[in-house]
Formats: C-alpha cells, sequence, structure tokens
C-alpha cells in the first residue's frame, strides 16, 4: 500500500473550509505523523507537519495506549474519545476527539483524520453543576438536621412549660438557641458564597475587627466550657479592610475552632487562641489557635476543597470555602499548622 | 532519643541558635545522624506567589530587596563558611538547606518530607525588637512538629558546662 504524502494536501481546493472550522484537525499517516493541519491548528500548535501526533498533543516520545487514530487504521470505523491535551502555552486541555477513515481507490485506509474539539468550558460547567448538586444535596441534608434539632428543642420546651419545669425549659431553649445560631450561619455562609459583593473598605484597627468577631462567641464558648483567650497587639496601626468580610472570616475560624473542640473528647479541657499581631514590618496575621483533636494529612490537603468537611452530620464545609475567598478577595494569604492529637492554628497574612 | 537518623538544626544566627547548633552537632556525632542546617528566610513579601517566592520572579519586590534564588545562595554560602570545615571534620552526613517562607510553616513541612527524627532549635532567637517577625516559631513548632523538638536556651550552655 502506497503511503500518502503531505505534498498530496497542499491544494485541496476545501483548506480554506478546513481553516475556518473552529476545532483542530489532522490528518495522519499509519505511524502517527502528521500529514496535515488546518490553520485553528498552527494558531495554537504551531505547524506541526511532519511530526508525530502523540508529541504534538501530549509532548512525549511514545504511543498513547488507547490511540483512536490507531484503531481507526484497524478496523475503519469512527472512534470518539477525550483527551487531555497540551497546547504549545503550556495549558492543558480537555478535548473530545474525532477519528475518521481516510480510503484509497481499493478501499483500504491510507490515512486518519483526527478532529479535537476544545471541551474545557463545558468540563467546568459540569463540575460546577456537580458542585451545586452536591452542596444542595449536603445543605438540604444539614438544614434537616438543624431542624430536626430544633423541634426536638421546641418539644423539650413544650414538654417544660407543660410540667412548669423551668429548668427543662430552659435546656430545651439552650437547644433552640443552637440549632437557630447554626442555621443562621449556614444561611449567611450560602448568602456570602453565592453572589460578588462589592467590598466596604474602610480604616479599622485589626484588634478591633477581631473583638468584633469574638463577642459572637462569648456565649456558645460558655455553654462548650472551653475557653477563649485573646492576643491583640494593641501598637497594630489602622488598616484598610472590608470588616464585615473580616469579621466573618474571623467568626468561621472561631466557630470551626469550638466545634472541634467540642468534637475533641481526649483532652480535659480546652482553649481557643485569637491572634492579631505584626507578621513583619508591612504586614499583619490573625491566627485562631485551639487544643482539639487537629488533622491528618488528607484533611488538611482538601480543606479549601469546595464543601470539604470534618464535622459530618454537623459541617457543610462552606465557613472555609467562605474564609478563602474573603483573603483572596484581600490579596492575602492562609497557612495552616495542625498535628493529629494536638490542634490546629490558622494564620491569615494581610498588607498593613 | 536513640536511633535519630535525621536531625534537623534550625538556626537564626542568633546566640541561642548557636547554642542548640552545638547541641544538635554533638547530638547528630552520638546518634550517627545527619545534620540538616536549616534556615528560612523571611520572604520580602509575604504574599506573593510561589514563583516569586522561590526567586524566579522579583519583579514585584521591593528596589531594595534581591532575588529570592540570590538570597538563597548568600545565606547557604554564609552557612557554609560558618559551619562547613568543622562539621566536615566532624559528621558523616550534613546537607545545608535554606527556604523563603514563614519559619514554623517552612520548619514544620521540611521536617514532615525528609523524615527528621528531632527538630533542635534555639529558644527565642534574635532579641524582639530586631526580629523579622512576631511569629512564635519555637512555640509552634514545638507544638505542631511531627517528631521530638528540643528547644535550647543559651543559658543551658552554660549550665552543662559547654
Amino acid at each position: 500500500m502506497k503511503q500518502p504524502d503531505a505534498s498530496q494536501f497542499h491544494d485541496l481546493t476545501f483548506k480554506s473550509v478546513l481553516d475556518a472550522l473552529p476545532c483542530y484537525l489532522t490528518i495522519q499517516d499509519a505511524n502517527l505523523n502528521i500529514l496535515f493541519v488546518n490553520q485553528t491548528f498552527m494558531n495554537d500548535f504551531g505547524n506541526g507537519v511532519g511530526k508525530s501526533c502523540y508529541g504534538v498533543f501530549h509532548g512525549t516520545e511514545h504511543k498513547c495506549s488507547e490511540c483512536p487514530v490507531q484503531k481507526t487504521f484497524a478496523d475503519k470505523q469512527v472512534h470518539v474519545a477525550e483527551e487531555t491535551i497540551l497546547l504549545s502555552d503550556g495549558a492543558v486541555n480537555q478535548m473530545i476527539v474525532y477519528t475518521a477513515p481516510l480510503f484509497d481507490i481499493f478501499g483500504n485506509v491510507s490515512a486518519v483524520i483526527k478532529i479535537l474539539t476544545n471541551v474545557n468550558m463545558i468540563k467546568e460547567v459540569q463540575k460546577e453543576l456537580v458542585t451545586i448538586g452536591q452542596s444542595f444535596a449536603l445543605l438540604t441534608h444539614d438544614i434537616k438536621n438543624m431542624l430536626e434539632g430544633l423541634e426536638g428543642g421546641a418539644y423539650v420546651v413544650d414538654e417544660g412549660i407543660k410540667d412548669q419545669d423551668w429548668d427543662l425549659t430552659a435546656r430545651g431553649w439552650q437547644i433552640v438557641g443552637k440549632n437557630v445560631a447554626a442555621i443562621s450561619r449556614v444561611t449567611q455562609n450560602v448568602l456570602f458564597s453565592s453572589k460578588e459583593r462589592t467590598p466596604e473598605l474602610q480604616k479599622v484597627k485589626p484588634g478591633d475587627v477581631a473583638r468584633q468577631a469574638l463577642e459572637l462567641f462569648h456565649e456558645k464558648a460558655g455553654i462548650l466550657e472551653i475557653q477563649l483567650n485573646t492576643q491583640l497587639n494593641p501598637a497594630l496601626p489602622y488598616t484598610t479592610l472590608d470588616s464585615l468580610s473580616i469579621v466573618r472570616m474571623l467568626s468561621n475560624l472561631i466557630w470551626n475552632a469550638l466545634e472541634a473542640c467540642d468534637k475533641d473528647d481526649q483532652k480535659p479541657s480546652h482553649s481557643v487562641i485569637i491572634r492579631a499581631d505584626y507578621y513583619d514590618k508591612n504586614h499583619f496575621m490573625f491566627e485562631i489557635e485551639d487544643n482539639a483533636e487537629g488533622m491528618d494529612d488528607i484533611t488538611r490537603e482538601n480543606l479549601f476543597k469546595e464543601f470539604y468537611s470534618t464535622k459530618g452530620d454537623k459541617g457543610t464545609g462552606l465557613g472555609l470555602l467562605v474564609v478563602d475567598r474573603i483573603v483572596r478577595n484581600h490579596k492575602g494569604k492562609i497557612e495552616i499548622l495542625t498535628k493529629l492529637g494536638t490542634g490546629s492554628l490558622f494564620r491569615a497574612i494581610f498588607k498593613i | 532519643m536513640p536511633g535519630n537518623k535525621n536531625i534537623l538544626i534550625c538556626t537564626d544566627f542568633s546566640e541561642h541558635a548557636n547554642t542548640a547548633f552545638v547541641h544538635a552537632v554533638d547530638w547528630a556525632k552520638k546518634d550517627n545522624a545527619k545534620l540538616h542546617i536549616f534556615n528560612v528566610i523571611m520572604p520580602a513579601d509575604p504574599l506573593e506567589t510561589l514563583a516569586s517566592k522561590n526567586g524566579s520572579d522579583s519583579a514585584n519586590s521591593d528596589d531594595s530587596t534581591i532575588n529570592g534564588e540570590d538570597m538563597v545562595q548568600q545565606t547557604i554560602g554564609a552557612l557554609k563558611l560558618k559551619y562547613q570545615d568543622s562539621l566536615n571534620a566532624y559528621l558523616k552526613e550534613f546537607e545545608i538547606v535554606v527556604k523563603i517562607g514563614t519559619p514554623d510553616v517552612e520548619i514544620i513541612n521540611y521536617a514532615r518530607q525528609h523524615d527528621i527524627d528531632m527538630i533542635i532549635l534555639g529558644a527565642l532567637g534574635i532579641p524582639e525588637k530586631d526580629r523579622a517577625t512576631r511569629v512564635r516559631t519555637a512555640a509552634n513548632v514545638s507544638k505542631f512538629a511531627p517528631c521530638q523538638v528540643v528547644v535550647i536556651q543559651k543559658n543551658v550552655q552554660q549550665a552543662f558546662g559547654i
């Protein structure tokens, strides 16, 4: 069988049509060498004629194990595959690949057309849809748990009132309050993460912002019998921040620390320390440190992934997502120190 | 703590760190361990990207600061000058490592990645007014490191007659 060469494709009258196609088109021989490319290909990969398909698309010297071009050469059929393609600028894209045979006059496959369509955007949308689906399921599950807690609390209150047992009533009311706070927190975080809000920047003292966040937790810490300590450097200067966002960031971190302490039954007492201090002469830091159970490597690495939670029924993972977004909006940075069995420290660094 | 194979000594060139260094060499010799001599340089801008952090891009740095990789090489040079000759005669194996970042994070990450059995560091480092950061390095490394941590104070040297 005579192998086709590049020259026979040079004068194709339909070349301008192929060039205009919004997909990458190549024609390859049985050795996977590229014989022809369209203009769209040239724009993103340069002139690939004479090079190997695997070298151009995958940056490797070896043929792919599941090569649709080879399959088409073998069975003369159209094949569809999904491939991760390396563009010449280093970007990695997901592409849908179609391969189709080109026959010579004897009915043999003389070459194969490979057409690649970039589906990165579709993949992103797919990922977002999956995330939305997962988050909706998680949120519904969590809200159901909280509502059940609320109903349980309301029942205890009813029984207390019925029996005129005010201690029981107070205990029931505490359960109601705890679950209302949890629903409120989830709702606020959902609202915060679901829309872009313009930061309202103002000059504030970091210590004052930390105090605002702390005020929200004295009662919860008291109920859980967790010590809430502060080390706020009064010498920190006024800094431009969106204080509402920073209070939310700190309150999410403090909430997580208190919940982690509450969950840890290995230590006789727990404490959470909130610090605001200089990081260096041009930056300051907030630190939230607890002596709860700490995190293993997998948890630490997944912390800021969407809806990752270690709290089981008690958390959505949305809190840290909001923390991450707020820190990024302020062009800050988060550092985490943690050790299983010892505790965790979250450090947020910002420019002064 | 017998059987240490990898000992990490963190130095900020302070008196405490120098004292800690003497202990670390002693320990490494006794255990026939590899000594990792570790120094962390605070970044000119801690909020820069990793590429800048590693010194490959200093475009956003202050004019007064030098390229990150240059700083690393200069510090390694200084550490070699200070320690290499004496260590060559004294230890089987040692390595000088310099990182840019927050000291406690870098020390702990390095310890995790290199199977460090023991970290030795000075108690307070250089005086507060001269310190580049208010991060509580010794306290945080002691609490969060994945291995034994020994914090040495300057006066321990005298106490042990070293």
